[in-house]
């Protein structure tokens, strides 16, 4: 195609330019996904850590989240597409991951045994599935 | 196959927008379509033009009130961003659908090429 020339073209050209371009920006939008799953991840240590830790280690840790948003407005500001409804289809992801994160907080305080166990480690896999989930929804758009 | 030449008629090639039926203000259009942000660089990049002519199709896309230009900056650094406007995207969806109906009366001697969501595709 032309740079710069506006002239006529096929049906057959305009649709798998349509094609071409609209795959590519799915592509650059995945990133989404990856910073997703990224948080999952750092989220999980997170979790296994002060859940292990003493209280003075927990404390210290416990920043870490504020931390966390930060890198992740930053590197969301630096990309150079934001996917279709990307704030709609994110949303229940976030408010899930908040509602499990603070379910998963009153179980570990009331019910689950402190320090390490398979129950810590079901638990904050339990707390970043909604991340995941939403990791896996744009990772495979 | 000869380019789609529009003179009035009931064919559905009548009812493509020449606004977006040009070569780069259809990449632009689908590209933008896709997405609901994108920035100056990486448009000009997968448009692979100018800043100029990129500019100038973005402010006649602007003026038919299909694009909307959000302008600031990234540390120092000016970015501009371009989005779809609802009337953009409601115009895409018309010339998609007489696109489709031009390359279903081709019958199947030329597919167009797809990912598996066809020309149709969008989020």
């Amino acid at each position: 195609m032309d740079a710069g020339h506006d002239g006529g073209m096929t049906a057959q050209a305009a649709a798998a330019e349509i094609d071409r371009t609209s795959r590519q920006v799915r592509r650059r939008a995945r990133w989404q996904g990856w910073l997703l799953l990224a948080v999952a991840v750092a989220d999980f240590g997170f979790y296994i850590a002060v859940g292990s830790a003493s209280h003075n280690v927990s404390r210290a840790l416990s920043p870490l989240p504020l931390v966390l948003v930060a890198v992740i407005f930053l590197v969301a500001s630096r990309q150079p597409v934001i996917g279709r409804d990307a704030g709609r289809v994110n949303r229940p992801y976030i408010v899930a991951a908040l509602v499990a994160a603070v379910a998963g907080l009153v179980l570990y305080q009331t019910v689950m045994p402190q320090g390490f166990s398979g129950w810590l480690v079901l638990l904050a896999a339990f707390m970043v599935s909604p991340f995941l989930a939403g990791a896996w929804r744009w990772l495979r758009w | 196959m000869a380019p789609l030449v529009k003179t009035g008629g009931s064919h559905p090639r009548y009812r493509l927008d020449d606004m977006i039926h040009a070569p780069v203000r259809l990449s632009i259009v689908s590209a933008l379509a896709a997405a609901d942000q994108v920035d100056f660089r990486f448009l000009r990049e997968l448009v692979e033009v100018s800043d100029s002519l990129l500019s100038k199709h973005m402010t006649l896309l602007e003026d038919a009130g299909y694009v909307e230009i959000t302008k600031g900056y990234q540390g120092k650094r000016p970015r501009t961003w371009y989005t779809l406007t609802d009337a953009g995207r409601d115009a895409f969806a018309a010339y998609l659908t007489a696109l489709h109906e031009i390359v279903g009366t081709a019958g199947d001697q030329q597919p167009p090429a797809t990912d598996g969501r066809g020309p149709h595709a969008r989020s």
